[in-house]
């Protein structure tokens, strides 16, 4: 869940163009440098971008000294990697520069400006970024954490207790009282608290991280302030005295755990925030018997409650495999919420196999998945079909002899391409009313599909299997005939996946493709007992639509409000990781496409012409129906107050976090998509056409559209 | 105080015993309700004679159809055959089931139209395609199966007309082992004039062949014909696909399947001789699993009329005269003949009275109003004695009876429809005499000078 955790640090975004007289060689780097510092100040309060980080940094001025400290460690970090020749990888890793920063800002804070006090910070940047480094590696290898400030917290313990004989060094006064504004005492605690993460309990830099906060996210700044005012009553109550605890200089690891649990590695929820505010509850307790513990050596508590709460929670609920915990944690924790809960919707069967049904037309699921007969234990993942009347009735006539049944003598197609491994054939099909126990699975076929797993479907009538062992068969192919051999009460087919080709081996996870239950199309299901359930075919001339080849270059005219406003270009291209995308130089419209669906599976960057091709179209099933279903994220619809309140909603209420996508082909070349917020009873149509090579000609949402240009004019 | 009658000796023959299955009963068959909707109120509310069909019944009966055919083979489309019964309700609710529209004539296209049908769910059919619905149709990318050489012409036509190639499939006639060969209909497959017509298909460059079709007749009682057909069908267009490389992206095999009706000089229980839909279905569907190349899986279109409608109909007609005729039969005039039941020529109806009456059954005559010998609904029906304003209930009349009546003599009755929910909507109003009159045209010189002034005061 949290390998991706090192991807989100080496963001795809793009880098603008510095405009300056002198050599780009030297400011190029520069420029690099400062940006990713600003991002990496940013990442201390979980916020996104550069720009939070470089109001940071200059609000910090207002103690210029702390401030120069900071970058003196920073640059201990960066001359260390010079000399050992890193590569630049370590700018894109907020830790690597964070930590030494912290680190320097801790020791302006503590020590007065001396040489010897900026040489000793110059070393401790040195030491905090090798410990960043190793660190991060061994938590991530060995427990698949995230390193966070703990290279910071533990240095400057380290440099601390070694000062004891630095004499040459001279502290600096607590001047906490120093700075009140005349506020209410818990707000300026809070703000303070809020400052003393970059070392600075100052209201003023406390209230622009607040400012900040609000700005990047709601759901952060709801949990910073549960989380210092849950830990500052808590630790009141505790202590049965609140004079104290507005001035308590570790506060700050209250709102830090928070954001953290609350609205970064968990997705924001309901439970999210109790879990974070246990948190807090934690961090109160270890905190003051940290302070207890070091008041001897006169040691701040520094982040170490923080980390130590943050790693043991996310490592405990993942080993739970916690459905909580984020797979792809963004800064913005709306985004998190909104791109989780809009997968879960949109790619709902990831961890089973989707496999064709088995038959035509439409049947009746008799047993499903812990079914209530013989689908138990490791035989849970099987399907029983048979076949019913309007009047419920799997048979006419009174059902005394096979051939009442319905199902009985049906064809049973091949629901994967691939190699026939075992056929029965041979057993008696039971009489109604007698049931072969000896052998349970009567005839059946066992078919591989280079996917990597064994389909098994029983119950054949007598030599119906037309297939041979060895064959290899396509999908669809009449594989044989519905009858009643082996431990079968009526006709029915019975299927399951298996991992080993052995008959009666354990049954695995499956899903069905191109489904109709009850009337309603699915790109893929997991049908309950006694739904009703029809393949639908694969449609022929679709599987050439929107061809995407690699490199193709696609030329659009976009209009806004019928008046071209731009000329804009969509590039294929490919990721490291293996994904397609269209690129149209300021973001990235991921896509995949198999013979059943094509979809537009996410953007990254901002481009509102790339976002409106996937509001217009963000899956189409490349098979025989009409209408469709998806979800697509509040954010890519719209962008206003409502939106932004269903987001902050969506972690209490996850019905907010998406919106609803109805497809449907209009005519041939036409697609008609209406697209709704939860509880809204408007829609917004967009609509897409095609070229008769199925090629897209025109998108429109929204008072925009584009227009593709004929590029083969010559 | 009733009138005297004549006695009449009568023989009395008690039920006896026979060889054959499914003697029809001498039981009292009453009738009093439609999909528990009486028919009392039905006649209080529209009156009689009143058209009856059962919503639930149609779609009943789509779904056993489908079913039967598509847990069998994976590509079916199903044509509503408009000409069976044209009544936009009915085509309405099929439509709703998924069904393509069937048509054979201009008119047939217009009301296909004018439900809103579009181009790729119409299949047209028959001998008659005007030029300008022809026209239409291909632009609206209608499946259109050739009958004869002339269309073919027309087609080339349109296809010059549109500067584009048209795909077009043709109808075969061919000896299904059954009698009588629909030998009118489309071009001879036996003869060799099915290859001429490819060829000559092939050879204009205009047209491309995509599909065959063939209609071997109606009420067809055997279900293997239909395997013979289809198998003549495969081979015929493997024929083509090897001689020309095109390929068979449907075949269409009609319909003609019987539907739960008997017909006049049949001694069996309609249960007994009819196969079921299965039968149909099975016999179908193995002969294309027999004949199909691997792989090769064209669209089976089947079009369907009567077994999808004729029991969904009702007629609740009302004894308006009763009579002795002279070998001492009774005789019933009732007020609904073969002008509403144009089925009856050939069907011996179920029917059914509506309320019970005392009395002896005994063989009696169901006559029509028209003043014509030929008006009988049933010569030889076991009735207790009835009185004027007794209803009757006839039913599995919902096939052909409400597009070739007549309007003979007298007006065209209600229609209504009984929703699945037990709601009676009014589908077709009756006629009146302005409907009668309102294509009509007087020649102003013929208009006679009647002072209806002086007739009112009259």
């Amino acid at each position: 869940m949290l390998k991706t955790y090192s991807q989100l640090l080496s963001p795809l975004g793009t880098k603008k163009k510095v405009k300056t007289i002198l050599p780009p060689s030297l400011l190029k780097p520069l420029g690099d440098f400062i940006k990713s510092l600003c991002r990496a100040t940013s990442r201390v309060l979980f916020l996104d971008g550069a720009v939070p980080g470089a109001l940071l940094l200059i609000t910090m001025l207002i103690q210029p000294a702390v401030l120069f400290m900071g970058f003196v460690g920073v640059l201990g970090a960066l001359f260390f990697a010079q000399i050992i020749k890193l590569e630049n990888f370590y700018w894109d890793r907020p830790p690597y520069l964070f930590n030494p920063l912290l680190a320097g800002l801790g020791i302006g804070f503590v020590f007065k400006l001396s040489l010897s006090s900026i040489f000793l910070t110059f070393i401790t940047g040195i030491l905090t970024f090798i410990l960043t480094w190793a660190l991060s590696n061994v938590l991530y290898n060995l427990f698949y954490l995230p390193v966070l400030s703990i290279p910071f917290a533990l240095v400057s313990w380290l440099i601390r207790l070694a000062s004891y004989h630095y004499f040459s060094l001279q502290l600096t006064p607590y001047k906490v009282y120093l700075y009140s504004i005349g506020l209410p005492i818990p707000l300026e605690g809070f703000l303070r608290a809020l400052g003393s993460i970059f070392f600075m309990p100052n209201i003023v830099v406390g209230a622009l991280a607040l400012i900040l906060l609000a700005v990047n996210s709601r759901i952060h700044l709801v949990l910073a302030i549960e989380g210092y005012f849950i830990g500052t009553a808590f630790k009141g109550l505790l202590a049965g005295n609140f004079n104290y605890v507005y001035y308590d200089p570790g506060a700050y690891n209250f709102i830090l755990v928070a954001i953290a649990i609350g609205g970064y590695f968990l997705i924001p929820s309901v439970r999210s925030y109790l879990i974070s505010a246990i948190g807090v509850l934690l961090t109160v307790i270890i905190g003051e018997a940290i302070v207890v513990f070091w008041t001897g050596v006169a040691l701040p508590v520094e982040s170490i409650p923080y980390n130590l709460v943050t790693m043991l929670i996310i490592y405990c609920l993942g080993l739970a495999k916690n459905p909580s915990l984020a797979k792809y944690p963004q800064l913005i924790p709306e985004k998190t919420l909104e791109r989780e809960l809009s997968n879960r919707l949109r790619y709902r069967y990831t961890n089973s196999n989707g496999i064709n049904l088995p038959f035509t037309g439409c049947w009746i699921v008799w047993q499903g998945i812990d079914g209530e007969f013989t689908h138990k234990g490791v035989w849970r993942y099987a399907f029983d079909f048979i076949i019913e009347d309007e009047e419920g009735y799997s048979f006419t006539n009174n059902g005394l002899k096979l051939e009442d049944y319905y199902a009985y003598n049906k064809p049973v197609f091949s629901p994967v391409t691939g190699w026939v491994i075992t056929v029965v054939n041979y057993l008696d099909d039971c009489p109604i009313g007698t049931i072969d126990q000896e052998n349970n699975w009567g005839n059946y076929i066992v078919i591989y599909d280079e996917k990597g797993f064994y389909v098994e479907i029983s119950h054949f009538l007598q030599n119906s299997i037309l297939a041979k062992q060895g064959d290899f068969i396509e999908k669809g192919t009449f594989i044989g005939r519905c009858g009643n051999s082996g431990y079968s009460s009526q006709p029915h087919i019975h299927i399951q996946l298996q991992l080993t080709p052995e008959i009666g081996s354990a049954t695995i996870p499956l899903n069905f493709i191109n489904i109709k239950v009850d009337g309603k199309f699915h790109s893929e299901y997991i049908p309950l007992p006694n739904s009703k359930v029809e393949p639908i075919q694969s449609h022929n001339s679709l599987s050439q639509i929107m061809p995407f080849p690699l490199n193709r270059q696609f030329n659009f005219v976009g209009l806004q409000k019928g008046v071209a406003v731009a000329n804009l270009n969509f590039i294929v291209k490919v990721s490291s990781y293996g994904e397609y995308f269209l690129d149209s130089g300021k973001a990235q419209l991921f896509f995949h496409r198999n013979e059943n669906i094509f979809m537009f599976d996410r953007i990254d960057g901002k481009d509102p012409w790339l976002s409106m091709l996937m509001i217009a179209i963000p899956k189409l099933p490349l098979v025989d129906t009409k209408t469709w279903q998806d979800s697509l994220p509040l954010s890519l619809v719209d962008h206003n107050i409502t939106t932004n309140l269903y987001q902050f909603l969506s972690s209490i209420f996850p019905n907010f976090s998406s919106a609803c996508y109805e497809g449907q082909w209009v005519s041939n070349n036409s697609i008609s998509g209406f697209i709704s917020l939860p509880y809204f009873k408007k829609k917004k149509k967009s609509s897409v056409k095609f070229d008769n090579k199925g090629n897209i000609i025109f998108v429109n949402f929204n008072k925009r559209s584009l227009i593709a240009e004929t590029t083969d004019l010559h | 105080m009733s009138n005297y009658q004549k006695p009449s000796i009568r023989k009395l023959q008690p039920g006896f015993m026979n060889k054959f299955a499914g003697l029809e009963s001498r039981h009292k068959k009453i009738k009093s309700t439609i999909d528990g909707v009486s028919v009392d109120e039905l006649v209080t509310n529209f009156g009689s004679p009143l058209f009856v069909y059962s919503e639930k019944t149609l779609r009943k009966k789509f779904s056993r159809f489908k079913n039967a055919f598509a847990t069998r083979y994976p590509n079916i489309i199903i044509g509503w055959s408009y000409k069976t019964n044209y009544l936009k309700a009915i085509c309405a609710i099929f439509h709703q089931e998924g069904a393509w529209a069937e048509l054979v004539s201009k008119m047939e296209y217009e009301k296909a139209k004018n439900l809103g049908i579009s181009g790729e769910k119409i299949i047209l059919n028959g001998p008659h395609k005007p030029f300008d619905t022809l026209l239409e149709a291909v632009k609206n990318g209608v499946t259109i199966n050739i009958d004869h050489f002339d269309e073919v012409e027309d087609l080339e036509k349109i296809a010059f007309l549109l500067n584009r190639t048209i795909n077009v499939g043709i109808r075969l006639n061919l000896d299904a082992g059954i009698s009588p060969c629909w030998s009118r209909f489309g071009f001879n497959l036996e003869s060799g004039q099915a290859m001429e017509a490819v060829e000559r298909i092939v050879l204009s460059g205009k047209l491309r062949l995509n599909g065959l079709h063939s209609h071997i007749g109606t009420f067809i009682m055997d279900e293997q014909a239909y395997a013979q057909q289809v198998e003549k069908m495969l081979d015929f267009g493997y024929e083509i696909e090897d001689s020309f490389g095109w390929s068979m992206d449907y075949i269409d095999i009609g319909g003609g399947f019987a539907s739960n009706s008997k017909l006049k000089g049949i001694y069996h229980a309609a249960e007994v001789v009819i196969p079921s839909i299965d039968d149909y279905a099975e016999s179908i569907c193995n002969a294309l699993w027999k004949n199909l190349r691997p792989g090769h899986q064209p669209k089976l279109i089947l079009e369907s009329g009567r077994w999808l409608v004729d029991e969904a109909g009702s007629l609740i007609t009302s004894v308006c005269g009763t009579k002795t005729l002279p070998n001492g039969t009774r005789g019933y005039v009732i007020d609904a003949g073969v002008n509403l039941l144009f089925t009856s020529f050939w069907y011996r109806f179920n029917i059914a009275l509506a309320q019970d009456v005392p009395g002896v059954w005994e063989n009696s005559l169901l006559y029509g109003p028209l003043c014509m010998n030929i008006d009988v609904v049933d010569e030889g029906i076991s009735l207790p004695p009835l009185s004027r304003g007794d209803r009757l209930v006839i039913s599995t009349v919902g096939a052909y009876n409400n597009t070739q009546w007549l309007q003979f003599i007298e007006y065209r009755p209600n229609i209504v429809l009984i929703s699945e929910e037990g709601e009676v909507e009014l589908i077709r109003e009756a006629e009146d005499i302005t409907d009668i009159e309102r294509k009509e045209r007087l020649p102003s010189r013929l208009q006679p000078k009647i002072d209806f002034k002086v007739l009112e005061r009259s």
